[in-house]
């Protein structure tokens, strides 16, 4: 298995969209940047959407999770597993001694490596790009808490938000893996990516028409059934003083993860492959 | 010791209702280069499909040395290499960097056998010189020489090729078929080969299995489908006009 984890990695480091994907962190951050820079004044600095050296990674990720990411994820899923069996050349690893779903769960894990390391190379860049673009205060406001946060702090936070964000990855990883395996084409299989997407934006937007209808309790609980508004909004409410929605939206992730694994197995077991 | 390096035991394939491959038998004894001829949409690719285990058979098994195909496949393919369809490879990589992504899954090679094994296919199939060339840049016949060196790697008993000569022109059908005669006389490999072009397989094999509708037509050796004053070619159309 360490070999065929192995095989999977080099390929696709060997593939230009994965170093696409990375070369373009610094671009990614520097827009991210300049955009908050020009955001900052119009805001107020006692606000935590008033951006700082230390909340930057934050401010900067949290945009791009649901655009950027989510296309790197869609891409390299897509390259990885539909284009793969598309065009037969999963057949040359599937003629060795390891049966598909090995090679799949090679891929799963390779995948979520690479996003992993994206995530590394992301938060560490943000740091220092935080630090050439924005004032380095002492203390700075963060979402949902009261107390101002002094750096140190804000490392922490930091660090469990990109967690908390790495946990969303996973479970969209998981449920565009499902969609690259069904699907027979790519341009199916980024197509109905982007449709997932959309769908989850638009959905609990529609939801809020008939917010007082369902109650506040249960309107939440909808609302954060879509992955990409834990994404938007999730994460800072569970990193909340209160920890708001915390345990539902940890549940919601692991769901999406455990739910969209045992269908992809099921699908790959399924059928025979005129590979 | 098993006489037979394949033996295919009553497998059929059904899809929707049809059947893809019904009740076919035959052996493949140790040694030999067999042909399996059949007319378009015969079921030759499906039966292949089924010999190295990438579709199950709805009834039946295969044993190729012995491993049954149904419960221990990874055993089947330690020893197995093939072609299935033209050899696809991965574009982005040269013709060394796909044999070396694809040598790290034959197991217990170290780093160094790995190497050298990539060589010593390169050399079987005369590829070294553009080895290092990107895949997508290879002519057909070298796509082909590439997909037997891939297949090769893990030091296969077993060889399936299917339509290897397909798209050939006439140099490189040659090439081809000295290189199946030198695999199987100088290293001892069984090969298994599908083809429509029934003067190759005249040349090469010596036992025939003929397919036809999915169902076994015919098996046994080159002589005795084609008399002496016949041509394969012949003898094949009489049979599937019988």
């Amino acid at each position: 298995m360490k070999q065929l984890l192995l095989s999977e990695w080099i390929r696709l480091w060997k593939r230009k969209t994965t170093w696409i994907a990375f070369l373009s962190i610094p671009l990614i951050l520097i827009a991210a940047a300049k955009y908050l820079v020009s955001q900052n004044n119009v805001v107020s600095t006692k606000l935590p959407q008033y951006t700082v050296a230390w909340n930057f990674p934050v401010m900067g990720l949290a945009e791009m999770l649901i655009t950027v990411f989510q296309g790197i994820i869609i891409l390299i899923v897509v390259f990885s597993v539909t284009e793969e069996i598309r065009t037969g050349q999963i057949r040359m690893v599937l003629l060795r001694s390891y049966s598909y779903t090995e090679i799949l769960f090679a891929k799963y894990i390779v995948i979520i490596g690479v996003i992993l390391l994206f995530f590394t190379v992301y938060f560490i860049g943000s740091h220092i790009v935080g630090i050439i673009f924005f004032p380095m205060v002492d203390k700075f406001s963060l979402f949902y808490h009261q107390e101002l946060a002094t750096p140190i702090v804000g490392l922490m936070y930091n660090v469990r938000f990109y967690g908390i964000a790495c946990l969303t990855a996973i479970a969209i990883i998981s449920v565009m893996f499902f969609i690259a395996v069904v699907c027979r084409t790519t341009t199916a299989a980024i197509g109905v990516s982007i449709g997932f997407i959309i769908f989850t934006l638009g959905y609990p937007t529609m939801l809020s028409y008939f917010h007082e209808l369902f109650g506040n309790e249960l309107f939440v609980k909808l609302y954060f059934t879509s992955i990409t508004m834990i994404q938007f909004e999730g994460i800072t409410r569970i990193l909340g003083e209160s920890g708001n929605e915390a345990g539902w939206n940890y549940s919601v992730i692991a769901i999406y993860i455990s739910l969209f694994t045992v269908s992809t197995f099921i699908a790959m077991n399924k059928k025979d492959y005129f590979i | 010791m098993e006489k037979h390096i394949l033996s295919v035991k009553g497998v059929s394939k059904k899809v929707r209702g049809r059947h893809l491959i019904d009740s076919v038998s035959f052996d493949v004894e140790k040694g030999a280069i067999c042909g399996l001829l059949g007319p378009n949409g015969a079921g030759k690719t499906t039966l292949i499909r089924l010999l190295t285990g990438l579709i199950r058979p709805t009834q039946g098994d295969i044993y190729i040395d012995g491993n049954s195909m149904k419960t221990n496949r990874k055993e089947v393919m330690l020893h197995t290499g093939a072609i299935v369809e033209s050899p696809i490879f991965f574009p982005y990589m040269s013709g060394r960097e796909n044999l070396r992504n694809l040598v790290r899954l034959h197991p217990n090679l170290s780093n160094e056998e790995q190497k050298q094994r990539i060589e010593e296919v390169l050399h079987i199939v005369s590829l070294e010189n553009r080895a290092d060339d990107k895949v997508k840049t290879y002519s057909l016949g070298m796509k082909q020489r590439l997909g037997i060196a891939q297949a090769l790697l893990g030091k296969p008993s077993f060889l399936i090729l299917d339509e290897p000569v397909n798209g050939l022109d006439p140099m490189g059908i040659r090439d081809l078929r000295e290189l199946i005669r030198t695999l199987n006389q100088q290293y001892g490999i069984t090969i298994l080969v599908s083809s429509h072009l029934l003067d190759e397989l005249q040349k090469i094999c010596n036992k025939i299995v003929v397919i036809r509708d999915g169902k076994l037509l015919w098996t046994g050796s080159k002589d005795q489908l084609a008399r002496e004053d016949q041509s394969l070619e012949e003898a094949f159309l009489e049979l599937v006009s019988q």
